[in-house]
Order: C-alpha cells, then sequence, then structure tokens
C-alpha cells in the first residue's frame, strides 16, 4: 500500500499538465450541460424560419402566409431577394424559401392549380414537414377553387368563408415537459458524449507516461526494487483513475449542486462514468505495454476515440444509421455507455442491468489484455 | 605544424551561470587533440561554439584562418560533427541517413553515392546499408553516426564521446578508425571519459574545469605536472631484518631513490620517475639473499593526474 | 533542395502512424458518419410507425361522418396505425410513456380537437400535420356547403401534390457533406504535421546537424516546409478521389470549380502547417497530444461531425465551419467569393507564420 502510495504520489509530480487538463475537462463538461442544454431548447421549441418571396401579393398568398404564420407556427422572412434568402438558407438561418408565383391566387380562382416552389437543401425534418402543411392547404383551395366552377367572384366568395370556418387544434404533452427539463436532459446527453471524448484524451497521457517508464529505463529499474510489478500496474491505474474521477467528481458535482435533471438517477450516472474510467485507464495501459511509440499511441487513442464515439451515438443517436452499422457499434463500449442514459431518459424504468454487465465484461476483458502483455514484458526484461 | 583551431578568451555564460571563461587553446593541423573535464566544465559548451551551435560572448575562435562570427559558411564547409547524441533519422537506411547529411554539404550525383559508401565502409557498416537504425544495435547506431559526421570528409572533426555505451569490438574500430582519419590529414577534436581512450589516441590533451583551462600538453607533460615519482612494490618474506636493515643502508646512499618503507612483507620503494632502478633495486636483494615473492610498480597515469588536477569530488 | 523533399517523403510513408492518421483516418470517418447518417436524406425512414388512439365526444353527425371517413383515410396499415381510445386518461397514460404517439379527441361544437402527444418530437409533428389536412379539408368542405353545396364535386385526391421542389443545383447528400467537412478536417489536423516535422527533428537531435550545415538557415527551413508539399497534396486528392470514386460523394458540378476547391483546401492546408511548423519549433513534447484536443473541440462545434450542431455565436466563428461553407458556397452555388476570402486570408498566416519560423530557426541554437 505504501508502495502505491509512493508511485501515485511520484505520478502526480511528474504530471501536473494531466490534473490541469482533468480539471478543465470537467469545467467544460459542466459549461456544456449549460451552453447545449439551450441550445436544444432554441432548436426544439422556437419557431422555424422560412423565408417566403411573394410574388403575387394577392388575397390568396396573404391567407396563406396567414396559415403557415398563425396556424403552423412559422415565422416568415420575406421583403428580400432570393440570393439573399439563398445564403441565409445555407448558413441555416432559414429552413426552406417559399416562392409564390404571381398568378397564383389567378389560376386558382380560374379552376386551375398552380404549385409553389420551396427550395431547401439537407434540413430534411423541417423541409418535409412545411411541404406537408402546404399541400394541407392547397389541396383545400384546390377543392375551392374546383367548387367555383371557374367563377373568380365564387372562389372569392368560398375564400372568405373558408376564412371564417376554423377548427381548433389544442397540442399538449401527455405528460407535462416543461422547457428546464428539455434543456437539462438535453444538455446532459450531449455533453455526456463529449465525456468519452476528453476520457480518452486523459488516457494518452497515462499511457505516455508508462511508455516513458518502458523506454527510459525506469520500468526495470523499479522491477528490481522492492515495489512488486503489480504495485506499479495499480499504481499506475490508480493514478489514471484519479484522473479521471476528478473529471467525474466536477461534473456529477454540478450535476449533484445545481440539481440538474438529468434523467438518470445520479449514483447510477457516478457508476457507469467510473465504470467507463476503469475501462479507459485499462485501455491506455494496455495500449502502453503493446506500443512503442507516442505518435502510435496517440493515433490509435484518438482514432478509437473519434470513431467510437460517433458509431457509440456520442454525438447523435444512431437510431437512424443502417442495421449494419447499428449491430457493428454493439462492439464497442461507447455505444452501451451512451445507451444506458438513453434508455433512462426514454423510460425510468428502464432496464440497464445488461449494459453495466457489459461494460464491466470490457473492463475485464480489457485488464485481462493488459495483465497478460505485463506479465509478458515483466519475463522478457 | 600551424594551428588550425585556436580559440582565444572564450567566454560564454547562460545567465548568471559562467560556463567558458576566458579559455585558450590551439590545435595543431593533424593532430587529434583530447579535450578532458569534469561534468559541467564546459567541454561541450565549447565545442558547441566552435561548431557554430552557439554563439558565445567574448573572444575569438578561428578555424583555418577563419573566424567562426564572420565565416559561418565557410567554416561550416569545413567541419564534421560526430555528436554525442546519435543523431540519425529512424526511418531511413544508413545508406539514405549518410547520403542526407553528406547532401547538406553540396555533394551530389555519383561524387555524393560514392562518398557515403565509403563513409560506412570506413565505419564498417558498408555490409549494413540497407538497415534502419532501430534494427541496428548500439555499437553499430555509433558508427552509423560517425559515419554521417565524416561522409563529407570535413577537415575538422569534432567528437563529443564518440563510444558511448560501445561494446568492445565497435569501440576498437572507431578508435582505429580516427587514428586513420588523423593520418589521412584530418583534425580530431576528441572528448571522451574513457581516460584509456584519450591515453591510446590522443596526441595532445587539454584539461578544463569549470569553464578554465587547467592543463594542456602530452600525456608526458601533464603527468609530469602532478608527480615525478614512481612507486615499486616488493613482497618479501623478512625473516632477517638485519639484511632488510642493510638494504635500507645501501639504497639510501642511491640518489633516485627518494623513500623506502615497510609494511609486514611488502616494502615500498619510490623512486624517480625518470630513472630505470628496478634492476638495480632487484639486483641488491639478490646479493643480501632476500627472497622476491612479488614485484610490481605503480606509475603515474592520467587518471591519476586529471584526479589530482580537477579535483575528487564527483560533480 | 531535392534532398530534403525526398527525405521527408520517405520519412511519411515509412511511419505507418501518418498513413493511418492522414490517409486512411479520414476515408474511415467520411465513409462512416456518411452511412451513419445516410437515412436522414430519406425523411420516410426516419419517422417510424405512427400509432394513434383517438375519441369522438362531438355530436355532430356531420362531424362524426368526416371523422371517420377521415380516420379510414389514413391509416395505411405500414407505417400509420389508428384505433378508437376506451379510455381518455388510460389512453393518455399510454401516450406519455411512448406505447402509443398520441391520442386525439374530437370535441365540441364548433369541433375543437385536442391532441396529448408523447415525447418524440417527429412522431408529434407527423400527428400535426395529419390532423392540419383534416382541419384544413373540412374548413373547405364546410366552406363550400354553406356557400353552395351542389357545388361540391369528388374531392380533391390528398395524392395530388402542389410543390415544386427547387433544386439549388446539387442535391447534397450525407456524403457529399462530410466529403467537405472531412477535408476541412484533414486541413486543420496539418497543424500536427507541421509540428512533428520540427518537434522530431529536435528531439532526434538531427536539427544540430542542420545547424552545421553550409547552407542558408531560411532556404533550409523553406525547404523542410516544401517537403510538406507533396505530402499535403497527396493526402487531399487522396480524400477526394476516394470520396468520389469509391463512395460516390460529390463536390463542386464543374472541373474548374473542383479545382479551385482543390486549391481552397491546399492553401488552408499549408497555413495550417505553418502554424504547426511554429509550434513544432517552440515546444518539445508531443504535438498530437497537444493539438488533438482543442482541434477536436474546435472540429465539433464546427460542426464537422454533425452538421446538426450550430450555436449562433460560435459554430459560426469557428475557422473549419468557415471554410466549409465556403466549400458549400462554391459546390451548392458555384459561388467562389468566399472561397477566394479563405484562400486570401490562408495565404496571409502562411506568409507571416513561415516569417515568424524561419526568424526562429534562424536564430535557433544548438538543441540539447
Amino acid at each position: 500500500m505504501k508502495n502505491i502510495w509512493l508511485l501515485l504520489k511520484t505520478y502526480m509530480k511528474r504530471n501536473p499538465l494531466s490534473i490541469f487538463l482533468s480539471i478543465f475537462g470537467g469545467l467544460a463538461l459542466c459549461f456544456m450541460i449549460y451552453s447545449i442544454g439551450n441550445l436544444v431548447v432554441d432548436k426544439t421549441l422556437s419557431n422555424i424560419k422560412i423565408g417566403v418571396i411573394d410574388y403575387d401579393q394577392s388575397k390568396l398568398s396573404k391567407d396563406f402566409k396567414n396559415y403557415l404564420t398563425e396556424k403552423m407556427n412559422y415565422e416568415l422572412i420575406e421583403n428580400t431577394t432570393y440570393d439573399t434568402l439563398s445564403n441565409k438558407l445555407i448558413e441555416k438561418n432559414i429552413s426552406a424559401i417559399i416562392e409564390i408565383s404571381e398568378e397564383f391566387h389567378e389560376q386558382f380562382s380560374i379552376g386551375n392549380k398552380e404549385d409553389i416552389i420551396i427550395t431547401s437543401l439537407d434540413d430534411y425534418e423541417n423541409s418535409t414537414f412545411l411541404q406537408a402543411n402546404i399541400n394541407s392547404y392547397l389541396v383545400s383551395i384546390r377543392l375551392l377553387s374546383i367548387s367555383a366552377g371557374g367563377n373568380k367572384e365564387t372562389f372569392d366568395q368560398l375564400l372568405s368563408n373558408y376564412q371564417k370556418e376554423n377548427i381548433e387544434i389544442t397540442q399538449a404533452a401527455a405528460q407535462e415537459v416543461d422547457k428546464h427539463t428539455v434543456a437539462e436532459q438535453g444538455g446532459f446527453i450531449n455533453s455526456i458524449g463529449f465525456f468519452l471524448m476528453f476520457i480518452f484524451y486523459i488516457s494518452v497521457f497515462v499511457s505516455f507516461m508508462v511508455l516513458d517508464d518502458r523506454l527510459n529505463g525506469v520500468f526495470n529499474r523499479i522491477q528490481i526494487t522492492p515495489v512488486k510489478p503489480v504495485q506499479y500496474i495499480i499504481g499506475t491505474g490508480v493514478f489514471g483513475l484519479f484522473l479521471c474521477i476528478i473529471e467525474v467528481g466536477i461534473y456529477c458535482g454540478y450535476i449533484r449542486i445545481k440539481d440538474v435533471n438529468t434523467g438518470v438517477p445520479f449514483w447510477t450516472l457516478v457508476l457507469v462514468m467510473t465504470m467507463f474510467s476503469l475501462f479507459t485507464v485499462c485501455f491506455s495501459l494496455v495500449m502502453a505495454l503493446a506500443i512503442k511509440s507516442k505518435n502510435a499511441i496517440t493515433s490509435i487513442i484518438i482514432g478509437f476515440s473519434t470513431i467510437g464515439c460517433i458509431l457509440g451515438g456520442a454525438y447523435f443517436p444512431i437510431s437512424m444509421a443502417p442495421k449494419s452499422l447499428q449491430n457493428l457499434a454493439r462492439i464497442l463500449p461507447q455505444f452501451w455507455f451512451m445507451d444506458t442514459f438513453r434508455k433512462f431518459q426514454a423510460d425510468s424504468n428502464a432496464d440497464i442491468y445488461p449494459n453495466i454487465a457489459i461494460l464491466f465484461l470490457f473492463t475485464v476483458l480489457t485488464f485481462l489484455i493488459g495483465a497478460v502483455l505485463f506479465s509478458q514484458k515483466s519475463k522478457n526484461s | 605544424m600551424s594551428n588550425y583551431v585556436t580559440v582565444k578568451n572564450l567566454t560564454k555564460k547562460y545567465g548568471e551561470l559562467c560556463a567558458v571563461d576566458n579559455l585558450s587553446f590551439s590545435v595543431t593541423k593533424g593532430e587529434i587533440f583530447g579535450f578532458l573535464g569534469p561534468n559541467g566544465a564546459g567541454k561541450s559548451t565549447t565545442l558547441s561554439a566552435i561548431t557554430t551551435l552557439i554563439s558565445y560572448d567574448k573572444g575569438e575562435i578561428t578555424i583555418n584562418g577563419l573566424d567562426v562570427k564572420k565565416d559561418r559558411m565557410e567554416i561550416k564547409q569545413l567541419i564534421g560533427l560526430v555528436s554525442q547524441d546519435i543523431a540519425v533519422y529512424e526511418h531511413l537506411s544508413a545508406l539514405e541517413n549518410v547520403k542526407f547529411f553528406a547532401s547538406l554539404y553540396g555533394l551530389k550525383g555519383s561524387n555524393l553515392a560514392n562518398s557515403a559508401k565509403e563513409a560506412l565502409e570506413f565505419v564498417g557498416l558498408s555490409d549494413k546499408h540497407n538497415m534502419k537504425p532501430k534494427q541496428m544495435s548500439g555499437g553499430m547506431r555509433r558508427r552509423l553516426n560517425i559515419a554521417c559526421g565524416i561522409a563529407h570528409a570535413p577537415q575538422l572533426i569534432v567528437m563529443d564521446e564518440p563510444t558511448v555505451g560501445v561494446d568492445t569490438q565497435s569501440r576498437e574500430h572507431i578508435l582505429g578508425a580516427i587514428k586513420t582519419l588523423r593520418d589521412r590529414g584530418a583534425t580530431v577534436i576528441y572528448t571522451s571519459h574513457y581516460m584509456q581512450e584519450v591515453e591510446e589516441i590522443c596526441d595532445r590533451i587539454a584539461i578544463i574545469d569549470k569553464g578554465q583551462m587547467v592543463a594542456c600538453g602530452n600525456k608526458a607533460e601533464l603527468v609530469s605536472l602532478v608527480t615525478d615519482v614512481q612507486s615499486i612494490f616488493i613482497e618479501t618474506k623478512l625473516t632477517n631484518s638485519a639484511k632488510m636493515d642493510e638494504f635500507k643502508k645501501k639504497q639510501k646512499l642511491m640518489p633516485d631513490i627518494k623513500a623506502i618503507s615497510i609494511e609486514e612483507n611488502t616494502v615500498r620503494i619510490d623512486v624517480s620517475i625518470e630513472q630505470n632502478s628496478i634492476s638495480k633495486i632487484i639486483e641488491q636483494f639478490l646479493i643480501l639473499g632476500l627472497p622476491i615473492i612479488n614485484i610490481r610498480s605503480e606509475v603515474p597515469n592520467l587518471d591519476t593526474m586529471f584526479l589530482t588536477l580537477t579535483g575528487h569530488e564527483l560533480r | 533542395m531535392f534532398q530534403i523533399l525526398i527525405k521527408e517523403m520517405k520519412e511519411f510513408f515509412r511511419e505507418k502512424t501518418n498513413l493511418f492518421f492522414f490517409l486512411l483516418f479520414p476515408v474511415v470517418l467520411i465513409f462512416l458518419l456518411g452511412n451513419l447518417l445516410v437515412s436522414m436524406d430519406d425523411a420516410e425512414e426516419t419517422i417510424g410507425e405512427i400509432k394513434m388512439q383517438y375519441l369522438i365526444q362531438t355530436e355532430d353527425t356531420y362531424q362524426i361522418m368526416a371523422i371517420e371517413q377521415f380516420i379510414g383515410g389514413i391509416e395505411d396499415n405500414k407505417n400509420i396505425f389508428v384505433e378508437k381510445a376506451e379510455n381518455l386518461l388510460v389512453a393518455r397514460e399510454m401516450a406519455g410513456k411512448d406505447e402509443i404517439t398520441a391520442v386525439v379527441v374530437f370535441t365540441g361544437e364548433p369541433l375543437e380537437i385536442n391532441v396529448y402527444e408523447g415525447s418524440d418530437r417527429i412522431k408529434n409533428r407527423t400527428v400535426g400535420a395529419i390532423i392540419n389536412g383534416f382541419v384544413q379539408m373540412n374548413r373547405s368542405i364546410a366552406a363550400v356547403i354553406n356557400t353552395n353545396p351542389s357545388s361540391l364535386k369528388e374531392g380533391v385526391s390528398t395524392d395530388e401534390t402542389f410543390i415544386v421542389q427547387k433544386d439549388l443545383g446539387v442535391n447534397r447528400t450525407m456524403l457529399d457533406y462530410y466529403a467537405v467537412s472531412m477535408v476541412a478536417m484533414l486541413c486543420f489536423m496539418s497543424i500536427i504535421q507541421g509540428a512533428v516535422a520540427f518537434v522530431s527533428e529536435r528531439q532526434d537531435k538531427t536539427i544540430n546537424r542542420l545547424f552545421i550545415a553550409p547552407q542558408n538557415r531560411v532556404l533550409l527551413f523553406l525547404q523542410k516546409i516544401l517537403g510538406i508539399v507533396p505530402k499535403v497534396i497527396l493526402q487531399i486528392s487522396v480524400l477526394m478521389i476516394t470520396s468520389v470514386v469509391v463512395f460516390k460523394a460529390h463536390y463542386a458540378a464543374t472541373l474548374m470549380d473542383n479545382l479551385y476547391l482543390f486549391f481552397m483546401f491546399l492553401m488552408v492546408t499549408l497555413a495550417m502547417v505553418s502554424i504547426g511548423v511554429v509550434i513544432g519549433l517552440l515546444i518539445k513534447i508531443s504535438p498530437m497530444a497537444i493539438i488533438m484536443p482543442p482541434l477536436s473541440l474546435m472540429m465539433f462545434f464546427g460542426g464537422t461531425y454533425s452538421k446538426e450542431i450550430y450555436i449562433v455565436g460560435i459554430t459560426d466563428k469557428m475557422p473549419n465551419y468557415q471554410i466549409q461553407q465556403a466549400a458549400f458556397d462554391l459546390e451548392i452555388f458555384g459561388r467562389s467569393q468566399m472561397a477566394s476570402s479563405v484562400i486570401l486570408t490562408s495565404i496571409i498566416i502562411l506568409i507571416i507564420m513561415l516569417a515568424i519560423g524561419a526568424f526562429i530557426f534562424s536564430k535557433k541554437e544548438e538543441e540539447r
């Protein structure tokens, strides 16, 4: 125990930068809960903006625009050119551009059909629903147009009566969800993905430490001292875990103090984050024992971290991904980590024991690989 | 022989620390000049100043009449550096390494290829030309390090502990190669912590300590600074003390005997280093019938001289 | 001069880490990201099943008929499932637990519609769109009946569409997006290459051999930079060509625009390399470990990993975002102004950094 403590103290003196980065990482995560949370709220609950170019400026086009704003809660950007709106579209300030032709009212009033031109890029959700809503309106206008039999006055009268008709739609959540909760849960699920990224950067430092000891001969020197090899590994592992726990502690501490509604039980959160930290430390030790170059270690850890985070759903849910990639994701611990929290947020009674068990198995497997490599190195040196 | 390298009043400070303090010496053309000193004496700083790696605060360094500060480019063409650190590219083969560094000195085409091959042959790595440094042993890497420093046939070769961590075979090869370089007309400045090496190959030796010159000269001159006495130890059977007293009386009459002392069965006789007194002493022992069980002499060497001149403290 | 260039190329290709990180890794990311999110190009796939329950609490016979006809019309037993709720409270609880998408209550005279939604935002919007369709049709039928009932004909087919999709020139898929963002990522990762070029020389002490060589230091420095240029050209080319040939991604529409795009990426990369070089001359620790964390954060917030990430005031300030937008502007609209600004900025950064780097290199003393 004394030797492990000795090693731990030495590591702390050797790596003040990594301690600083852990603290910084924890603080950054706390900041992200707040900032990304607000972004999530803005995105989900604010009005969708669309650009409109009304070449018609008729009673019908005004009614149409009124339908978009009053009934559909869109925010219209008007009185500008197509080029300006194109720029806004590319910069994602608006979801689509609608062009109302100058014969819009004329064509419908004489019994014909007139299309609306929509320009959108890749904002699939908003674009799709916009089209659905526009079609719903124009189908009903088309009915008026057909019923008017080509008579403009009749059409206008039908239109006036149509405007007077109203069916109130009230949409409410079956269970009350408040804005604050949306922000907090959205902020949490996004920031926890960043935790996966940060924790691997810490593991780079742990790997460097062990690699330096191997390459400088310090490893061999320690082996001939009364410090047992297993104490060396435990000491290194404890230091790595210590770095991770700093980050976990700051993040979870913030959640506890601020009473952030993450949708996940607090101690489950601490347990899962700690377990993943343990996996990461074991992983970094395996890297340091298996690889001989710092550049190679950094490449592999960053590569595994980036690809793992993407496939594992740290940045966005992979429920939309092809089945083959979803199945591939299951071999990654990042997937099980993120799945735990997504399950809890969807259902507070979710069964996450399989996830915890799988994360535990990943940790044990990595630990065993590390132990085998370590004993090989000890024998060969 | 003219001076090839002249260092006059060289001073270099790192903040408050004066690494080289008013140092002056010269190196004759075509000699192997040993440069010794304890750790932190200022050897590396002096060599770095000579090889234009660092600037210096005061003084003058000339190489072949060219000033190191004013004629940098011309000076660089003359110098080859074999640093203590093995400065080679791990991903290039031995031949590629040598060719690359030689090309920096303007060698091209077949001239470059031939120079590189000769350099590898010179250090005994011609059959390893495709091997990469990471595949080589420590000794081979050192030899490659030398090849990279000499491929462009420099007139002045500065070697900073070129045999550190090297096996005996490689060391012998390296030392032999250095002598060959000298024989071909190169001037070599050589530093090492191995006294045997310095004794073996250096024509003259300078000893510096705390940035200042302590002594400079050939081996005999340096040793004579410390002492001119050698000690002869004869192990005998002192059964007859009267005979030993007679020996002592007779030896006192010999002018080159400085002192005689007896400890248990060993007689220690201090004689002048220049005189060959051993045969006379043995003769006396035989005449007196004193048995000689064992005889040895202790001649002061560079180790003794170095420790004496620079002190016994480890730094 | 070419000796340094050849040496740099040899070192690059013989270091397996470089081959993985700078050639393979971006290609893998394009594949993953482009395919992970490919279904986002097809909206129907992402919505999933809609399960609705409804209750009719109105006494208006006409409305009841209209509602039942509407319900019969929307259920397709493929994506939309509708059934009558037995109890409103139970149905609301089921919606709250996301066992069904929503409960729709048709109530009152005049008719009002109350929708109790679950938590799936997209499904809720789908339900909203469906109900909206009913409401609009109901309004127009009511208007016709109140004006001239006899003129009500067969109605209008709800399959008829009144939308013309205007193309901005290129239909940008997820792969297209990530084909650009990954090249942008590669451009910024070149900071590491620039840094490593000098850190490794300093760590191996081979830089001392360069210092004592009879060569102008500034020229030596520039030669080293020049040695990096073929590598970056190769990286960008491999990534762009692989994206197009293997993954069928699209860049710009015309050859000239593509060349200009390539040139923009090249200048950005060189600017980043020059920044990396200055860093490499000043630091001694592993540049990857120091540079990657802030770079990853920048790439995340700049929308490199996900185009959905857009934080006002942060994302639009990220350099990688600006470069991506310039690329998209050129690709989609054929407009080169932003790209030209990026090129000009990159050239300025390149010149300044090269000057600083050359100065530092020329003044540097022995590496110990």
